[in-house]
């Protein structure tokens, strides 16, 4: 379960009264006997929660961000945009696209002497929404004038008593709507954390959720796999009901990660929270819907990683179609954290295997399946990469060191097209010839993302990518503070003149990161530029692409 | 050193391809319009003017990678092919015989210094990095543990050490073990190390050393310094000595970061002869075009 030691929240929670919290329905069904002394829901919402006050107009979620967060309503009346379609009125995303060529030329040609000078920003590019910059954390977007939102889109009224964000929480995915404060309000903010420690501990509330989930985002997340994509309506309706959610480890994995580095690598895999182990009767079709899960057998007095496994990939499946009494042939333990979805294997040899076309073949989960054992190398750079968690990267920048010639080319091409400054640096672990150097990886898990107050950084839907809207940016550092990999540097910017701006006595912040050149023609510049090849953007969960680059001469 | 046989093939097929294609297409060029002598010599000059001329582009078309439509990789196979043509059409125009006058002789050398530079840094390029890497690794974190056991703080490991800041970590060894020769001296009144430490260890420390030898991998000069140090040992204590073994780690790690310096040197040095020495060559070759249409002008 959660790591006792996480941080609270909010440290002011303790001072707050919490009688109206306790009160919400949402916890209303809670028997309180099931909490032992010392984590009582009570002690579980001084860690886990905190009380936010909003203004009338204030931006409580965006559609698109990245939620990890449930909040419920004590005071006030909020709205949720129900259209999608006027979102991109309201509130606005950047949007990247490829700079003309003459001025890439020109930028070639007039680099600024100082780095991090920034233009004028635009102003009102967010629709409707206004920031509301104090440079504090509490700054976010707001609407000038609700009254009109209201009027012309369409919305939903929610009141005192009534939750919302659940899904995105539980999930950890993106938020589907946008919700705003029709008058001044106060609100309950509770992490995931803390619903799945009261989750833990109660059965009702454990129902409850569950049941919300399994109403709402268990089918779609069955959908993206490929094995229940083409299901019908009802053969999903059974599956659904009879599919357990299941979760493994804990999302506070980025400080379990440092404790876990600095006991020493090679331990890790010992600590990991086991989901299934080798040889034992498979009972459930595993398939990952976040976070990974490492695929190991045992070897010698300890495990072996043969491969992992990500969001969408299954366990267990090549076991049924093979085998009469199937047993797990790999142990598979968390990596940090992983949510699992256990579908019973009756209920798929009832349903889902007669439907199987005659050519299916799983995808394989570890790196050589029945082929030659791998070598030294390949084995040693299959635990450094696990190991380390740069899987979690879809555009990780790996350096061959028996290539790189130190030119430092990709520095220089980064820093053209980045405010004269890179966006990452050639530097990292590494392993064999092979470093993974600081560049920001555009995490499948992005623990970046959580915390930001004003949804400033934020992933990019189609592309995966993630990127920082730097008009939204406060330069609070929460995100360079959360991600673990330290890809996330934070920068002095100055103006046109080249002064360095001030905020009161403090020099202004903004968060920067490798965001893969969205504007460079031919993709990320640092790729680009070298001439020997030695460095790569390469997706992690393409286990193809990437050992047919490691194994290249 | 299959692995590097394996890319030098990779890189000489191609140019192969291409410089035949070159000079294949020269021959049927001049072959159909049944060119003099002389003028198959004006054609494969302008032909080298324009070959030369594209090649030394290459350093403003690297920097333009956000732009060109070319990658490096593809830019940097590509001229090196080219350059392998070049010198084919050099050993045409030039007949494959050496100059006459003195002017010719400086264009002549100023070519093949270009030319063999290059060649010589497409081999360094090729060679040249593995072994910063696949020698006993020097690192950071080796450098920190002298560091801690002299008192320092630990630094983050597992890094590599960059070009920029060895001159750094040298001065720093230095310092490292001056502090430690000086301690010994104080705390003994004994002078054995310190004797040997100004005549011997102050120079070693003082800069880059023994660079030939490291390009060919060679301990020899550091396998001599430890020789030199074991008649010390009868002089000293059992203090003494493990002092000594500690001045000795010091010695061996100033020794790797010479090792990664000569390298470095050398994957960054040949481009100091090939690119200023193709600007010499370009305004050489263009006074040499002006003479030769000078003075052929009036003849038949
Ligand atoms: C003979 C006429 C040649 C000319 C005029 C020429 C000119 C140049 C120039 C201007 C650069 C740019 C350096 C920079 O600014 O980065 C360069 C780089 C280079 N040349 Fe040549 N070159 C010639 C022949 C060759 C040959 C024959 C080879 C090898 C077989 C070669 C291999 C290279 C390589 C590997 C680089 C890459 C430097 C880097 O990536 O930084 N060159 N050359
Ligand atoms: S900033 Fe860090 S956590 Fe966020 S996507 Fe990049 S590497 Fe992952
Ligand atoms: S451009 Fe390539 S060879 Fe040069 S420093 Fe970067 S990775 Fe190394």
């Amino acid at each position: 379960m959660n790591a006792p030691y996480a941080p609270p929240f909010d440290p002011d929670t303790q001072n707050q009264d919490l009688e109206p919290v306790l009160a919400l329905p949402l916890f209303r069904a809670v028997n309180e006997a099931n909490f032992p002394p010392g984590s009582s829901l009570r002690d579980i919402l001084v860690r886990h929660a905190r009380v936010r006050h909003c203004r009338r107009g204030d931006i409580v979620v965006r559609r698109g961000d990245y939620g990890h967060t449930v909040f419920g309503i004590l005071k006030g009346r909020l709205r949720v945009l129900v259209d999608p379609g006027v979102e991109k009125l309201i509130t606005a995303r950047p949007v990247f696209d490829h700079k003309p060529w003459f001025t890439t030329l020109l930028q070639t040609w007039r680099t600024p002497n100082m780095p991090e000078i920034r233009h004028d920003e635009q102003a009102n590019r967010f629709g409707f929404a206004r920031l509301r910059r104090a440079e504090e954390i509490g700054s976010r977007l707001y609407l000038e004038d609700p009254e009109t939102v209201i009027t012309a889109f369409p919305t939903r009224v929610l009141v005192e008593g009534q939750s919302f964000g659940m899904i995105a929480a539980l999930a950890r995915s993106a938020r589907t709507a946008t919700v705003f404060a029709e008058s001044d309000a106060t609100l309950l903010e509770l992490r995931w954390q803390g619903l799945q420690e009261i989750r833990y501990r109660d059965v009702h509330f454990r129902k409850y959720l569950d049941g919300l989930y399994g109403s709402r985002a268990l089918a779609n997340h069955l959908l993206e796999s490929v094995l229940f994509a083409t299901l019908e309506r009802n053969v999903l309706d059974v599956l659904t009901r009879e599919t357990e959610f299941e979760t493994y480890g804990s999302f506070e994995w980025t400080r379990t990660f440092k404790q876990a580095m600095a006991r020493g690598v090679s331990t890790i895999i010992e600590y990991e929270p086991v989901v299934v182990d080798e040889g034992q009767p498979l009972d459930h079709l595993l398939v990952v819907c976040s976070g990974f899960a490492r695929v190991s057998v045992r070897h010698g007095s300890s495990y072996r990683t043969e491969g992992f496994v990500a969001r969408n990939e299954m366990i267990g499946l090549e076991e049924i179609l093979t085998q009469e009494h199937p047993v797990y042939r790999h142990r598979v333990s968390a990596i940090g954290h992983v949510d699992v979805l256990k579908v019973p294997v009756e209920v798929l040899q009832a349903h889902v295997l007669p439907r199987l076309s005659a050519d299916f073949t799983p995808r394989p989960v570890t790196f050589r399946e029945g082929g030659p054992p791998l070598s030294g190398r390949e084995q040693a750079l299959i635990d450094f990469f696990i190991d380390n968690r740069f899987i979690n990267g879809t555009a990780v920048m790996l350096i061959d060191l028996d290539r790189c010639t130190e030119c430092d080319e990709c520095v220089r091409a980064c820093s053209l097209v980045h405010d004269n400054n890179p966006r990452f640096l050639r530097h990292g672990r590494d392993c064999t010839n092979i470093m993974v150097a600081n560049a920001c990886m555009h995490c499948v898990d992005p623990v970046c993302l959580i915390g930001c107050p004003t949804g400033a950084i934020h992933r990019l839907a189609q592309a995966g990518r993630v990127v920082i809207d730097e008009t939204l940016c406060i330069g609070c550092a929460t995100c360079a503070d959360s991600c673990p990999y330290d890809d996330i540097r934070m920068v002095e910017i100055r103006d046109s003149d080249g002064r360095p701006l001030r905020n009161g006595r403090q020099p202004t912040l903004r968060a920067t990161k490798c965001d893969l050149c969205p504007d460079v023609r031919g993709g990320p510049a640092c790729q680009r530029a070298c001439a020997t090849e030695a460095l790569v953007r390469i997706d992690m969960r393409d286990r193809y692409t990437l050992a047919r680059w490691l194994a290249r001469s | 050193m299959t692995m590097f046989f394996g890319r030098l093939a990779a890189q000489v097929f191609p140019t192969v391809v291409l410089a035949g294609g070159i000079l294949a297409a020269n021959h049927l060029y001049a072959a159909s319009f049944s060119f003099s002598f002389r003028d198959v010599r004006f054609l494969s000059g302008w032909e080298l003017v324009g070959i030369v001329g594209w090649l030394a582009l290459f350093g403003m078309q690297r920097r333009l990678v956000t732009l060109s439509t070319l990658k490096a990789s593809v830019q940097q196979r590509v001229h090196i092919a080219t350059g392998w043509g070049a010198v084919g059409v050099f050993v045409l125009h030039t007949d494959g015989r050496l100059p006459q006058g003195r002017f010719d002789w400086w264009l002549w050398s100023l070519f093949v210094a270009v030319a063999v530079s290059g060649v010589i840094g497409a081999a360094f390029y090729t060679f040249l990095p593995a072994r910063l890497h696949e020698r006993p690794h020097i690192r950071l974190w080796q450098i920190s543990r002298a560091d801690i056991e002299a008192g320092g703080d630990r630094r983050r490991n597992n890094e590599m050490i960059f070009m920029e800041r060895i001159p750094f970590f040298r001065a720093k060894l230095g310092r490292l073990v001056e502090q430690e020769v000086m301690a010994f001296t104080r705390d003994t009144g004994s002078m054995v190390i310190l004797d040997f430490y100004v005549h011997r260890l102050a120079p070693f420390f003082r800069g880059p050393r023994h660079m030939l030898f490291h390009l060919f991998q060679s301990h020899h000069p550091v396998h001599r310094i430890s020789l030199e140090m074991r008649p010390l040992e009868r002089y000293l204590d059992e203090a003494g000595r493990e002092s000594l073994g500690k001045i000795e780690k010091l010695i061996r790690f100033k020794d790797h970061l010479d090792y990664l310096h000569a390298h470095h040197m050398m994957l960054k040095g040949w481009l100091f002869i090939h690119v200023p020495l193709t600007a010499a060559l370009l305004i050489v070759s263009a006074a040499h075009g002006i003479l030769v249409h000078a003075f052929t002008a009036g003849s038949p």
